[in-house]
């Protein structure tokens, strides 16, 4: 038997209303890491602007307020970090305090080890902080091996609070990753989140991939969530994506954009809800897919799904899937772009308008030469 | 030595022939104006001259700079000189209008755009034809009307100074106002970029201001006539009825 078909896993990314199960769309199968795993702590050992602080605890024993915040990925997803008996810190923000500056958290997964981190963050009243996750891994290892990564986030936005959080994630070799993702808003909260994924290359292994899940529980009255994602998948690279906006208060938004390219053989499914239930009245939520396919050999699968429990709500979906036409060659080579310069114009384009959502103007000019130097 | 040489040009698309023996000569810095009838194979001749793979070249050649170019792609001819705003320009999406022009300054002469010197050339040009600032940093052509496509491709004219352009219906869906700017426009590049033009018409809006060295007229694939101005006056009072019967 190969180490694959060994390799345990476990549903993740499950569609909060299941659809037939022949479309394989339900939930996502993540494999579990193999052998030892290495835990990271980003919040150990940094520097922090005045009002914050950063509380040491496990992610076993998290208090009941960040525990109870469901994630996009779901329990299964928790259990690997609580099993693993990983740190997970707890980055707080004092009611009114708005931090001067970005807090930068670089995390780099170590080669051929599992590793898996957890942040939690907790935004008092008044309080507006913004975060940037910032994963790697060293290039010459990360090759060689397949690694498994994990990194688990939540968010806990006070009354009135607003949190930016930006996550990164260029790996530039195969990976088997997961990103989880958990936010509560309180009244009048915004967290804005905005997740570039650069890389999703999967090796030749089936179940390879990155995990991706996101729930924004929208509590509070007019409290709102933003995500705004930008993804390239190339190789065989498999992306599985769960994001689930729950609108439970009174007039919350939700505006969600989903920017990608696929290439080669790369595989995407997204799942994305709009869930209005009952007391959300006069809420509206707003998801927006724009793909763009480079190759006839990609798999390009969508689920939206709107869930009303309430009457007087407004969901909306719409895609956009493109191809480079010959339109579009036609028209740029006329100015003098080769085929090549021209899908790769267009390719990075999109990756670094998500990019420019970096609220650090360094780290920004590291990710966009990091595109122009990895992607097409 | 003439900037443009085509002689007795063929082209087909899907298999069904278009072009009939086109001969054409434009000199360095002229202005030509070619008009015929709809489908007479305007456009088709717009897209030949600029290489587009879907134009079969049946028969004949075509000499740009004293280069033998038929057989080149569209990049290579864009690099030697040659530009063609599109009848229907397309919509690039994810990339703003100045990046799109700056990167094409630097694909077409190799060398790195200077940022400054690049802003105060859009400014002016876009100020010359009356677009607001704040389409440089849109995606080019999404969501664009139909005027502002045809001014955001005079404006690619205008910055790249290519060495001969071929404007395809330039002038067709602009407003009295916009047909006077553009104008405008395509004036500046004549005097200031000393390019010659081809200029694909079917009113006579957009030529008032300017001056016109040769008409030809297009009538199923042929040109059927080449003269002087002159030409644009009797087309406008007795259309191609004379043309086409001869054709
Ligand atoms: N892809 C194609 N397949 C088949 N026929 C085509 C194709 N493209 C153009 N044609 C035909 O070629 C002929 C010339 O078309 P072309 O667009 O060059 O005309 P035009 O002179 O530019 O007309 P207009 O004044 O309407 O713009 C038309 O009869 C048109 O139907
Ligand atoms: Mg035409």
């Amino acid at each position: 038997m190969s180490a694959v078909e060994q390799m345990k896993s476990v549903p993740v990314n499950r569609l909060p209303m299941p659809t037939y199960r022949f479309l394989k769309v339900n939930e996502a199968e993540l494999p579990l890491p193999e052998g030892a795993v290495t835990c990271k702590d980003p919040l150990a050992g940094i520097d922090l602007p005045e009002g914050l602080r950063v509380t040491a605890g496990t992610f076993a024993g998290m208090e009941e307020a960040l525990r109870e915040i469901p994630t996009g990925m779901g329990e299964e997803a928790d259990r690997i970090f609580a099993q693993a008996g990983c740190p997970a810190s707890v980055l707080s923000v004092q009611a009114g305090v708005q931090a001067a500056e970005p807090v930068i958290l670089p995390v780099t997964a170590t080669v051929g080890v599992s590793s898996l981190a957890a942040v939690t963050v907790r935004a008092e009243e008044d309080a507006a902080l913004e975060i940037v996750i910032d994963l790697t891994c060293d290039a010459a290892g990360c090759a060689a091996a397949r690694s498994f990564f994990g990194m688990s986030l939540r968010i806990l936005a006070g009354d009135r609070a607003r949190v930016k959080l930006v996550v990164i994630r260029r790996f530039g070799a195969p990976m088997s990753d997961l990103i989880d993702l958990g936010i509560r808003c309180g009244e009048d909260a915004a967290v804005e989140y905005s997740a570039l994924s650069l890389g999703v290359r999967g090796g030749s292994k089936a179940g390879a991939g990155s995990f991706q899940g996101v729930l924004a529980t929208l509590a509070g009255d007019r409290s709102s969530f933003i995500d705004h994602t930008g993804y390239y998948a190339g190789g065989h690279g498999l992306l599985d994506m769960n994001i689930i906006a729950d609108h439970r208060g009174r007039d919350t938004r939700s505006d969600m954009i989903f920017r990608g390219v696929l290439d080669d053989h790369a595989k995407k499914i997204w799942r994305g809800t709009l869930d209005f239930k009952s007391g959300a009245a006069g809420s509206a939520g707003n998801e927006q897919e724009d793909t763009l396919m480079l190759s006839p050999g990609v798999h390009n699968s969508s689920v939206p799904l709107i869930l009303c429990g309430e009457e007087d709500v407004d969901g909306r979906h719409g895609a956009t899937i493109g191809q480079l036409s010959d339109e579009i060659l036609f028209y740029m080579s006329s100015r003098g772009y080769t085929a090549e310069e021209a899908r790769r114009l267009i390719v990075q384009a999109r990756l670094k308008s998500v990019a420019r959502e970096i609220p650090d103007a360094k780290l920004r000019w590291e990710v966009e030469q990091w595109i122009e130097r990895e992607i097409a | 030595m003439a900037l443009l040489e085509v002689n007795g040009l063929s082209a087909a698309v899907d298999g069904q022939p278009i072009l009939q023996g086109i001969d054409l000569t434009i000199e360095e810095g002229s202005t030509h104006v070619l008009m015929g009838p709809n489908g007479a194979g305007k456009s088709t001749l717009g897209f030949a001259l600029m290489g587009n793979p879907r134009y079969e070249i049946t028969g004949g050649s075509i000499r740009f700079g004293g280069e033998e170019i038929t057989e080149l792609s569209a990049d290579k001819r864009a690099k030697a000189g040659m530009f063609l705003s599109f009848q229907n320009p397309v919509e690039v999406p994810g990339v703003s209008l100045s990046n799109f022009i700056r990167n094409a300054e630097h694909m077409q002469t190799g060398q790195p755009v200077k940022l400054f010197g690049f802003q105060k050339q859009m400014k002016s040009a876009m100020e010359l034809l009356s677009m607001d600032e704040t389409y440089a940093d849109r995606d080019l052509n999404v969501g664009f009307s139909g005027g502002e496509k045809k001014k955001a491709e005079i404006l690619q004219m205008l910055m790249l100074k290519p060495r001969l352009a071929i404007l395809d219906e330039t002038d067709s869906g602009l407003d009295v106002d916009a047909v006077r700017t553009v104008s405008q426009g395509v004036r500046a590049f004549q005097q200031e970029g000393h390019g010659a033009l081809l200029i694909i018409t079917h009113s006579t809006r957009i030529l008032e201001a300017l001056h016109v060295d040769t008409v030809h007229i297009l009538v199923k694939g042929r040109i059927v006539e080449t003269g002087d101005a002159a030409l644009i006056e009797e087309i406008n009072a007795r259309g191609f009825e004379r043309f086409t019967q001869e054709a």
